[in-house]
């Protein structure tokens, strides 16, 4: 996965938004599009952790819960206004939509990579705020890991 | 043929005077020797025989005369003082006798008149006993009476000078309320007036509120606009929120896609960000608009539901205002009213004060007519006692007429006149 981001502005613009309290930030060469919150399609035989499937474009974008991919209690997310869609790699590959509670913009900062399977790569104070670095590979990773786990224990 | 007495003396001496003289005469022609003294004699004889027959008659009716005179004065009134025989040659005797029979007759009469009178005077006089008897009886009752009525004229005119005195007090109450009654006039009259340019001043008042309330329902009208509008602004801000929203997503989507496009979309990531900004300042202007817009059409609705509220208010606000008019034209004219009626009531007053005048005037007539009563009466029972001592002394007179009524019966009954008269039995 490494190298898949190589462009160093991309690497260097940060897209910040708020979560359960938290303010999160995340490279923009991972955000595909940043979309409206749109009525999400329910099919009974997707896992729990799968809130449910928007249509993006004409494709079928599973979007994910926010607190079975990230450390944070479920109730206290609020009702989310977009919707995060993610792309695996700056070309393409696999995409998950992340709901969040509010887009705050973008700022100049360096990404990050985690060190372990957490996303959280890493806590940075921006304008005196504290900012929570999403590595984007392992929330994908993460992402994946849930779904298809999810998908073997229905199967 | 009546022959005077006097005629008669004439006659007898005449003839005693020619005896004398033709009785010598004739003695002498006879050729007696008679003496003169015989003569004389004879002739005194012829004469004396002569005056005796001339005088016997004369002394028939002095005698008859006498015995009726007699007879009279033992009161013997029924005497027959002339004969029955016509004398020959009547005389003044003859006369007297028919003189003294027609005073029989007459006394005879009078003294039938005067019993009769005396009886009728004793029977009157007992009748005047029995009545002065009564009337005394009558005048004691009658100075009872009197005295009765002069103790109640007396109580009647104290009672009539505190009547008096009452009618003054009345008459003096009646003219302090005939001036109340005019005072109260007056104020009616004032309050009518008052009241009339209260009314009028009431009206304008309530059509000044009439067009205030007629403005402020337009004012009503215009907030319930401003609040529609107000609406129709916060609809119109609200797009433009989502507008700048979805700008400053488009323009977040056009950074991120500038950024992916690397060097080439370095120029469009400025204007994107640009726009970005604009499209965030846009969504925080329409933001303040829209909270302000929310905060106005709060407002607004706080001020539409208390116009709402004042609208009921002011229809309610207008009924009462035109129940006040109508109040108030009730009360103008009630007080019209009170004023008429206040002025009859002044009228009234005026009018007993008068005949409370009169009233009195003549309470204070009736009270001098009660006073000159109470001395008249005190007249009239003076007069009623020295009546009842008349009337003692009338009957005591009464008495005593009586008594001397029987006396002069008894006095007449001394005379005997032939009639039954005297002999009426004494009632």
């Amino acid at each position: 996965m490494t190298g898949v981001f190589s462009a160093p502005d991309i690497q260097q613009r940060l897209l910040t938004f708020e979560l359960a309290d938290s303010i999160y930030a995340i490279p923009i060469a991972c955000i595909v599009e940043v979309s409206e919150v749109e009525p999400l399609a329910c099919i009974p035989t997707l896992p729990t952790e799968i809130a449910g499937v928007m249509n993006h474009h004409g494709d079928a974008l599973p979007v994910l819960r926010p607190n079975v991919l990230l450390n944070v209690e479920a109730a206290k997310l609020g009702e989310p206004t977009q919707v995060l869609v993610i792309s695996e790699t700056i070309t393409g590959g696999a995409r998950l939509g992340l709901p969040v509670d509010r887009v705050m913009g973008l700022v100049d900062g360096e990404s990050a990579m985690s060190r372990d399977e957490d996303p959280v790569a890493e806590r940075r104070s921006i304008d005196d705020r504290v900012v929570l670095v999403l590595d984007p590979v392992r929330l994908v990773d993460r992402a994946k890991e849930v779904i298809e786990s999810s998908l073997g224990r229905n199967e | 043929m009546r022959v005077s007495l006097k005629y008669k003396f004439v006659f007898g001496a005449v003839l005693v005077g020619l005896s004398a003289q033709i009785v010598p005469a004739l003695i002498e022609a006879g050729g007696l020797a008679v003496h003169w003294s015989l003569s004389s004699l004879v002739a005194l004889g012829f004469g004396a025989g002569l005056g005796w027959l001339l005088s016997r008659d004369l002394s028939k009716t002095f005698q008859q005369l006498h015995r009726a005179s007699d007879q009279m004065s033992r009161g013997d009134l029924t005497v027959q003082v002339v004969a029955d025989e016509t004398p020959h040659f009547p005389d003044e005797t003859d006369a007297l006798a028919h003189s003294l029979q027609g005073m029989a007759g007459s006394l005879r009469n009078l003294v039938e008149h005067v019993q009769s009178t005396a009886n009728r005077v004793s029977h009157a006089a007992h009748e005047l006993t029995r009545s002065a008897e009564h009337v005394s009886t009558n005048n004691g009752e009658i100075s009872s009476t009197v005295a009765n009525l002069a103790e109640n004229v007396s109580q009647q005119q104290s009672q009539l000078n505190e009547a008096a005195r009452l009618i003054h007090e009345i008459a003096s109450t009646i003219e302090r309320n005939a001036d109340h009654a005019r005072e109260a006039f007056g104020f009616a009259a004032e309050a009518n007036q008052k009241a009339n340019s209260g009314v009028d001043i009431a009206r304008l008042a309530i059509e000044k509120m009439r067009t205030v309330f007629e403005r402020v329902e337009h004012a009503v009208a215009k907030v319930f606009e401003l609040e529609e509008k107000t609406r129709h602004v916060n609809q119109i801000s609200s797009i433009i929120t989502s507008i700048a929203h979805r700008t400053n997503l488009l323009s977040l989507n056009a950074s991120i896609e500038a950024a992916r496009a690397g060097e080439a979309g370095r120029g469009f990531s400025v204007v994107a960000d640009e726009i970005r900004k604009l499209a965030e300042n846009s969504g925080e202007s329409a933001e303040e608009i829209s909270k302000l817009i929310n905060e106005i059409q709060v407002d607004t609705h706080d001020v539409a539901d208390e116009m709402r509220e004042s609208s009921l208010g002011m229809r309610e606000g207008r009924e009462d205002v035109d129940t006040i008019a109508h109040t108030l034209e009730n009360i103008r004219q009630a007080v019209g009213e009170a004023s008429n009626r206040a002025e009859e009531i002044f009228h009234g007053a005026d009018s007993q004060t008068q005949g409370v005048e009169r009233m009195v005037s003549a309470m204070d007539e009736v009270a001098k007519g009660a006073e000159s009563n109470s001395i008249s009466i005190d007249g009239v029972v003076a007069t009623s006692q020295r009546q009842l001592i008349s009337m003692s002394e009338m009957v005591s007179s009464s008495t005593t007429l009586t008594e001397l009524a029987e006396q002069l019966q008894e006095i007449l009954r001394r005379f005997e006149t032939g009639s039954s008269v005297a002999k009426e039995p004494q009632s």
